[in-house]
């Protein structure tokens, strides 16, 4: 039971937005004649609820579906429509300029409620058409090679948007090293001084025949002394082709794999 | 990059909107009132998601190639385009085309204007801000990366998106494809799945989902001027200041828009939710409800199956609460078998998955 609340706690967030839901639903339960909306926005709801914080149907829905996607239960719950609707008739029902004043300070108290999904500091000015860092497009563009997959490693800022730009590069490891999964290469690589002898034997070990790291990264070793070349430059990354991984381009296959590249 | 948007546009807009023919009125009959394009677009792309979903997973669970998706799910919409158009001349010989019914008052009304003025800028402000800002939404690289691969490498779920490793068939993911369907959109229009998903996606979808509440607003509020524009300004307030929890339908609306679980959050619930809400205004006045309207319900648990794996789940727990409220409140058990007529697919899918996973 204790799961559930604190499932819905953090459904809630700040929780005002749900608290005027949930006054919203008592007042349409006083008001509302209409059978059809009081099922919808009455009725649905409190059912919902009811099932939500039942601890016989959690238990069964987790050993169904698991406990992190609980939360996906309360998206039955019309929250923004019943209140909308709500603020509709109970404006309808002051007319003139009351039901005028009421809905701004509807509005005001929603922006008040709530907080503007934008102001994530998530969100940033996209760079290009995929969404995706520039440094990761020119990265790719530069290091693939027509006919096949390469495979390189990349500092962690770069993980999530490599394999959505270009399916040619693979990754040593990807966004599980982010949720927490452990990566001694990983490790190596983020380490504040990168040990190139640790390093380079583990690339080797994964075939990595690029290497990615931040400019300005402190290093023990000189990449040139382990076949390290340097062959790009750009947006603050320096891009290593590692010699000693064999990089075969098929001719035969790079007509027909440029083709099928959306 | 103009032919891939116009290819997208016919794929996402004009497909669609012909396909939703077969099932156009059965929601308010000849009471159309301007609701009718949407309806049809809605209900298409519905009607799309739901045969993607029964043509995609078996050839995903058989591992074949997507190519033999493309193929059969192009056929799939041209037969609809073609069902839709039969529908559509048997409608005018019989001469039901619907009338349109418009607000008997056309007196200018300078604050419903201003309503609607702040409505369409907040659409287009949100649209905006949809291509011109980017969020780190690291689902996407999940997500985004199987529609990336699967348009390029021609296997489905067979490869780790995270790093590009062979793997065996991830038969749980491949349940809910709504990847695939990414791919095939990219497939078609020679766009990059990533950017099909970050923008393509997102300016369609957005507009969707207002035009499913736009539907409801209209179902609830048939005789207001202002009542529908001030509904649908509260509820884009409600949407754009929900980053209250991360967990919201709204905050997924603006951050995740092209991921299933958006898509089932903000399209596939509320539609359902509008179609059961015009099934029981039929019931308040006595007015019998058509089959077309079962079967739209049963497309949209169908298409709720494609969202998201644990789609089948949710959409039943939604029809069997309010069949269960709709049977008691109006006395009428009849009502339950269509019902579970609805709920057979998504439960099939339902029992594949724990099969699965």
């Amino acid at each position: 039971m204790g799961s559930a609340f604190q499932t819905f706690q953090n459904y809630m967030g700040t929780g005002l937005v749900v608290i005027w839901f949930l006054l919203a639903v008592l007042f349409l339960f006083v008001v509302e004649k209409r059978k059809s909306r009081r099922i919808l926005f009455v009725y649905m709801p409190v059912i919902v609820l009811l099932l939500f914080f039942n601890p016989l149907f959690e238990k069964f829905f987790y050993s169904l579906v698991g406990k992190e996607i609980y939360f996906r239960i309360c998206w039955l719950l019309p929250i923004i429509v019943v209140i909308a609707y709500s603020v509709v008739v109970i404006s309808d029902r002051l007319k003139g300029r009351m039901a005028v004043y009421f809905a701004a300070v509807s509005l005001v108290l929603v922006v008040l409620s709530g907080k503007l999904v934008y102001s994530s500091h998530l969100y940033s000015r996209a760079e290009n058409i995929y969404h995706v860092p520039d440094s990761v497009v020119h990265i790719c563009d530069s290091i693939v090679v027509p006919g096949r997959e390469v495979m390189a490693v990349f500092p962690k800022e770069m993980l999530l948007y490599v394999r959505q730009y270009s399916p040619l590069v693979c990754m040593p490891y990807g966004r599980e090293v982010l949720m927490g999964a452990y990566d001694e290469f990983y490790l190596a690589m983020e380490s504040d001084t990168i040990d190139l002898e640790t390093l380079v034997s583990m690339a080797r070990g994964k075939e990595c025949h690029f290497i990615v790291l931040r400019q300005g990264q402190k290093v023990k070793g000189k990449p040139e002394a382990y076949g390290w070349e340097l062959v790009l430059e750009t947006d603050g990354y320096e891009v290593y082709r590692d010699t000693a991984v064999p990089l075969v381009i098929p001719d035969i296959q790079v007509s027909r794999q440029n083709r099928s590249m959306p | 990059m103009i032919v891939q948007i116009l290819i997208l546009a016919v794929l996402l807009l004009m497909v669609p909107t012909i396909v939703g023919g077969i099932t156009a009125g059965v929601d308010r009959g000849e009471n159309q009132d301007g609701t009718a394009l949407i309806f049809r677009w809605v209900s298409g792309q519905i009607i799309l998601w739901a045969g993607f979903q029964a043509i995609c997973v078996p050839m995903i669970l058989a591992q074949r190639r997507f190519r033999d998706v493309v193929v059969l799910f192009s056929g799939y919409m041209a037969v609809m385009v073609i069902v839709s158009a039969v529908v559509g001349i048997r409608r005018r010989t019989v001469g039901s085309i619907s009338k349109r019914t418009r607000y008997a008052n056309h007196k200018k009304d300078n604050i419903a204007i201003l309503l609607w003025g702040c409505v369409a800028g907040l659409v287009l402000l949100q649209l905006v801000l949809a291509c011109f800002l980017s969020y780190e939404e690291g689902d996407d690289a999940y997500y985004v990366a199987v529609s990336t691969i699967t348009a390029s490498a021609d296997n489905m779920f067979q490869t780790l998106p995270y790093t590009g490793a062979t793997t065996g068939l991830d038969a749980r993911h491949g349940l809910a494809p709504m990847p695939v369907w990414v791919a095939y959109l990219s497939k078609i229009s020679g766009m990059r799945a990533v950017t099909v998903a970050q923008i393509a996606l997102p300016l369609v979808l957005i507009v969707m989902t207002y035009g499913i509440f736009f539907l409801l607003g209209r179902l609830l509020f048939p005789d207001g001027r202002r009542k529908l524009p001030l509904f649908l300004l509260v509820l884009q307030f409600l949407v754009l200041f929900g980053g209250y929890s991360t967990y919201s339908a709204e905050n997924f609306l603006l951050v995740r828009t092209g991921q299933g679980k958006s898509v089932m959050a903000n399209i596939v619930i509320p539609f359902l939710l509008y179609l059961l809400l015009a099934i029981m205004e039929k019931l308040q006045i006595k007015e019998k409800n058509s089959i077309g309207m079962w079967l739209m319900i049963g497309f949209t648990m169908v298409a709720g199956c494609l969202c998201t794996t644990q789609g089948a789940l949710l959409v039943c727990i939604l029809l069997g609460t309010v069949g269960l409220c709709m049977t008691v409140c109006y006395r009428r058990m009849r009502i339950l078998l269509p019902m579970a007529g609805c709920c057979i697919v998504p439960v099939f899918f339902a029992l594949l998955y724990f099969m699965l996973r």
